[in-house]
């Protein structure tokens, strides 16, 4: 229990957050009033800066400061090749494994009718939009292996073809340094499904 | 698989009890709300740590209690498992520990091989075809997790395209938007229906035979998978390969996509599947005694036990309340079904001791006498 409004209010906006309880909410409020006044008004500083700043990039919608995003300006990175995303938190996923060269788009979500979110919602409109000017030679779906996931990778593949762009699917396989043995029958059972010829 | 020991703390109305357990025949007798079917759902509970048959935790603590434990010792393919299941009910927590690990999100996926008869398995005759479902649904679960895994990807699918149809009838995307739902009912539905066609044929021959055991002039027990995609039986065609069924599926779900339109739901996919049970020809459900309605169950539970033992391993055969409406000859013969359980747990009321006379193993057999929430061994005699 606490007896200041104040921190109430503190304890109640914490629990907006993901996987915030009202335990933990508690131990943030303890944490902030022991903090330096200078300290905290830094943190809410940023904050509201990152909410005012942050926006989505024009033509990937992936979140930047700027009209379009640092990947999408990199003459480097190869148009031809698109990655499609769930989330913005995918996209330094795969930067990191370097393997990637090519541009993203990011949904912000997935295909969801009980959640009400629809083609429109993800801006599939807007995607088909980047496709059909022609620079994209291949899509690369890398959405989560989940029902809903596969959902959106069948629909964006449905919606592409015609276009003429080849559509692949990311394969979800066995983590490397893996043993067989250990990997999940749910993760064994979809890399089996995603095999592919050995050249 | 084998139980060896349970203990219970604050579960329904015991207070503390604790039992060892042998391998073959226990009898838990004692009278009408003794507390023996309580007995056996700690069993099921620690067996399963939380998962299959729902009852809410909060149900199964102790009145004026705040929590119970269950912990408990048994055997599988030669492995022990120390199994423990605590729920707290003010904090809503349900702990699960196998060997001394917390296993996630309370639940443990090993799943031991246990049949379960319960008076409300009758059901499984007598009413509609949820009930049907629900109990394959269960079953198969048990027996394949990844039927569990197809199934909650199905139910996942069938959710979301019936969204659908109930919001966007009249959308003229609404064709483009199932698309995607439909590919994947037909992918995991497929899956489904020919786990289901390829086990209960499995059950069918077994229960039929089962069922001669117990009715020995008796009628001729037909068990079959009434898949609604085929407009009536598989009943064993070999051609129910997943691959054909999908294909089988799919082309029926643009035969009637009109019709799913104009209802606002899907009516194509295993969620539509039934379960018959025929004596003689005649639909069990309308036309057959409840003695002979019980003796079907029995002879699909039988059946079972005995896929089990030829799969996997024995099973734990718990049996609640299996006498009543059966005659004397029948119960005698119900008893020789058991056989192909590694171990038996059994309710009696104590007014059948004429059965039990006949108990198959009765010289080795153990007996549990439960009184108002307390339970001590005695001598079989
Ligand atoms: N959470 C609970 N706490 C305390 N007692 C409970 C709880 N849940 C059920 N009971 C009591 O347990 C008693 C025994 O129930 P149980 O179903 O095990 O009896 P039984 O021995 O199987 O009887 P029958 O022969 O009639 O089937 C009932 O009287 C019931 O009121
Ligand atoms: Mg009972
Ligand atoms: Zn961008």
């Amino acid at each position: 229990m606490l007896f200041s409004p104040a921190l109430n209010r503190l304890a109640e906006a914490f629990r907006r957050l993901p996987g915030i309880g009202p335990k933990t909410a508690l131990r943030l409020v303890y944490h902030v009033l022991s903090m330096e006044e200078s300290a905290v008004q830094e943190m809410a500083r940023a904050l509201v800066e990152a909410r005012r700043r942050v926006r989505e990039c024009a033509s990937c919608r992936n979140l930047t400061e700027e009209e379009n995003c640092p990947i999408c300006r990199d003459p480097r990175r190869d148009p031809s090749s698109l990655c499609v995303v769930q989330e913005p938190r995918d996209v330094p996923v795969i930067e990191k494994s370097g393997a990637f060269r090519g541009r993203y788009f990011v949904l912000h979500g997935a295909l969801s009718p009980v959640e009400g979110r629809g083609p429109a919602e993800l801006k599939i409109p807007l995607l088909l939009q980047i496709l059909s000017r022609g620079e994209v030679k291949e899509m690369i779906i890398a959405t989560n292996p989940t029902v809903e996931g596969d959902a959106t990778a069948y629909y964006l593949a449905e919606k592409a073809r015609p276009l003429g762009v080849k559509v692949m699917r990311i394969g979800f396989g066995l983590p490397v340094g893996g043993d067989l043995e250990y990997a999940d029958e749910l993760t064994l059972k979809r890399a089996l499904e995603a095999r592919r010829e050995m050249l | 698989m084998l139980l060896r020991e349970i203990r219970l703390q604050n579960f329904r109305n015991y207070e503390k009890a604790e039992l060892c357990f042998k391998p073959g025949l226990t009898l838990i007798r004692g009278a009408n709300g003794q507390g023996k079917s309580n007995l056996l759902e700690a069993i099921y509970s620690l067996c399963f740590a939380g998962s299959f048959r729902q009852v809410r935790d909060e149900e199964m603590v102790r009145f004026g209690s705040s929590f119970y434990y269950l912990c408990g010792n048994l055997l599988s393919n030669e492995l022990s498992y120390q199994m423990e299941v605590g729920y707290a009910a003010l904090q809503k927590r349900k702990v699960v520990k196998v060997n001394g690990n917390i296993e996630k999100r309370g639940k443990f996926n090993r799943v031991f091989p246990v049949v379960f008869f319960v008076p409300e398995d009758l059901e499984i005759v007598r009413r509609g075809p949820e009930e049907r479902r629900r109990f394959l649904d269960r079953e198969l679960c048990q027996l394949s997790s990844a039927y569990a895994a197809d199934l909650n990807a199905y139910r996942r699918a069938l959710l979301q395209k019936n969204r659908l149809l109930r919001e966007q009838r009249h959308s003229p995307a609404l064709r483009e938007l199932l698309s995607p739902w439909n590919r994947q009912l037909v992918k995991y539905g497929s899956r489904i229906i020919a786990y289901r066609n390829q086990i209960i044929q499995r059950w069918a021959e077994k229960a039929g035979q089962n069922y001669r055991v117990l009715f020995r002039y008796g009628h001729k027990l037909e068990i079959i998978y009434h898949c609604s995609l085929a407009y009536g039986r598989l009943g064993g065609e070999p051609a129910a390969d997943a691959a054909q069924l999908a294909e089988l599926m799919s082309r029926e779900i643009k035969a009637r996509e009109s019709e799913e339109r104009a209802r606002g739901y899907a009516l194509v996919g295993p969620h539509r599947d039934d379960l018959f049970f025929f004596l003689d020809r005649r639909e069990a459900r309308k036309f057959a005694s409840h003695g002979q309605q019980r003796g079907i169950v029995i002879a699909l539970k039988a059946a079972q036990v005995q896929y089990y033992g030829e799969t996997m391993e024995k099973p734990l055969f718990m049996i609640d309340d299996i006498f009543s409406e059966l005659d004397e000859e029948r119960r005698r013969q119900c008893l020789l079904l058991f056989e192909a359980a590694a171990q038996v747990l059994m309710t009696v009321t104590g007014e059948n001791k004429e059965t039990e006379l006949y108990l198959p193993g009765r010289e080795a057999a153990s007996l549990y006498i439960v009184q108002s929430g307390t339970v001590k061994e005695a001598k079989l005699n």
